[in-house]
This record gives structure tokens, sequence and C-alpha cells, in this order.
């Protein structure tokens, strides 16, 4: 951790990792909450993949 | 006397299988060998120094964001020249189209990241960021009508256009860097004499980001396709269900009427 602290503009590169994995980790928990509570309301013999 | 047992509610599934349980693993478990070459492992540039640390996340992201406006563009000409006129092609449109702009608008501050390293600003009114600014904004506005109000034909046929002239940008983006006088660095790996000015191990995390942003992609178009299938067959169960009373209104009121 150290290391990645002392690299040389370490803010703007941990910066675009940290972006990265918050909105990609928002989205994918967005998604699977959506189809969660869509899922929900919709008895599994209409649902095309199971 | 034998006890009466009340049948139990059974839990019902949501979007997920077996399948992409395993997948959802394999792409956790890339994203995690992605960060520690990215970060870690793979060396500083002779130029670029650290910052080139950003390109293992920037030049997947954008790849991935054309990948997803391309499938876009195959599944609205499946849909509007397909004999049957699937709305299950509809429905994976419009489920990659918002997968690319999510990777797209990471693409845009990843790279501002970058330009404020080497440029010195944020932003700059050059070719390809305008460009790709551009491109960003057409697939806001293509979601934007898929939300618009109307039958689920309309809706899918009118974004269907879209995505079809929408893909067209994609070209001008990626060339835009040598169309006009840019900034941004010429591509790396997808230039015209195919030569790859890249070191090997730079080369190799890459390659992994790329392997794993196609996995996350894969994985999120499944997901989003079944939601968007799940809201739609919600929305019909809505609309018979409307039908069906107002139906049972008339009827009752036609009743009335008759009999007085």
């Amino acid at each position: 951790m150290t290391a990645l602290l002392a690299m040389r503009d370490a803010g703007f590169i941990l910066g675009a990792y940290a972006a990265t994995v918050v909105v990609i980790g928002s989205f994918a928990l967005w998604v699977l909450r959506a189809g969660r509570r869509s899922g929900r309301l919709v008895d599994d013999e209409e649902k095309y993949w199971t | 006397m034998t006890p009466t047992t009340s049948p139990q509610p059974t839990a019902r599934r949501a979007t997920g299988t077996r399948a992409t349980r395993v997948l959802g693993i394999v792409t956790l478990v890339m994203l995690g060998w992605l960060l520690l070459f990215g970060l870690v492992l793979s060396p500083a540039d002779i130029d670029q120094g650290d910052a080139v640390r950003i390109m293992y996340v920037h030049v997947p992201t954008v790849w991935l964001a054309y990948l997803a406006f391309i499938v876009t563009a195959v599944c609205s000409g499946l849909y509007l020249f397909g004999r049957r006129h699937s709305l299950g092609f509809d429905r994976v449109a419009g489920a990659s189209a918002e997968i690319g702009v999510v990777f797209m608008a990471l693409t845009l501050i990843s790279g501002s990241l970058w330009g404020r390293i080497t440029w010195g600003v944020y932003w700059q009114w050059d070719a390809r960021l305008t460009t790709t600014a551009l491109l960003f904004v057409t697939y806001i506005g293509y979601l934007a009508v898929r939300g618009l109000e109307g039958t689920r034909e309309r809706r899918a046929r009118r974004s269907a256009v879209i995505g079809l002239l929408a893909v067209v940008e994609i070209p001008l983006v990626h060339w835009s860097v040598r169309l006009w006088r840019s900034l941004h660095q010429e591509a790396t790996i997808l230039d015209t004499d195919l030569d790859v000015d890249i070191d090997g191990l730079m080369l190799f995390t890459l390659f992994s980001g790329v392997v794993a942003f196609t996995l996350l992609f894969v994985w999120l178009l499944l997901h989003r396709t079944r939601t968007i299938a799940l809201d739609d067959l919600l929305a019909s169960r809505g609309l018979d269900r409307a039908i069906a009373e107002r139906r049972s209104e008339v009827t009752s009121s036609g009743s009335i009427g008759g009999g007085s």
C-alpha cells in the first residue's frame, strides 16, 4: 500500500481505479437488485432461463 | 392424527443461474488479477511514468463500450430486418446500450484523470475527446428514446433505427486521431501497420483488462436482458389487468343502463 501511495500522481491513478470499481460495482448491484425485485413477482415457469 | 402441513411458498428465482454465478466468480477473479498487475506488477513507462497504469482500465472500458454499441446495432438490425421482429433482440440491444454508456462514462473519467497528469488539464476540446463525448451523449439520447411512452413494438422500432445510426460514430471516434490533429496519442495495438509497440508485461496486463471487462460485459448483459424481459412481462400483465378491469366496468355500467 505504501508503494502504491508513493507512486507519482498516485491520487489520479488510484482515483481512476477507484472510480472504475465504484461505478461498475454500483451498476452491477443495481442490475442484480432490479432483477431480484422483478423476479419475485414472476413464476419460475415464465422465466426462459430457468 | 396426522399433522396438516401448509404448502411452503417457494422462493422465486431472480436473473441468476449456475452459469452466471460461475461467470461472476471468474469475472471477479480476473478483475482482482487486473488490479494486481495494473497497480503493482507491471512496470512504469519510460515516457509516461506511472500514469500508464490508467491505460489498463481506460483502454478496456472504451473497447467494451464500442463492443456494447456494436451489439446494440446488430440486435437493432436483427429486430428491424428479421422476419419475426423478435422483442428479444430489442431487449439485448437496450441492455447492451445501458452497459455501453456506463463503460463510456468510465472511459471519460479515467481519460480525464490521465489527461490531467499528461497534459495538465482534465479536458480539451480535442477531436478524440469531443467525438467520444458526442458518442456518449448520443447513447444517452438512445436510452432516453427507449424510455418514451408507447407500445413495446413502437419503442423497439424507433430505438432500433437510432441504434443503427449511432454506431456509425464509432469509426469516427476511432480514426479521429488520424483525421484531425489531436492531442490524444494514436492507437498502440490497432494501428494501421499492426505493429504492437508495447512491452510484453504491459501488453499482458492490457490483455488481462480486456478479458476481465469482456467477461463483466457478458455477465451484466445476461442479467440486464433478463431483468428487462421480466419488466416487460410485468408491464403486459398490468396492461391486461387494466383492460380486464375496464371491460368489467363497461359491462356492469351497460347492464345497469340496459336494466333501467
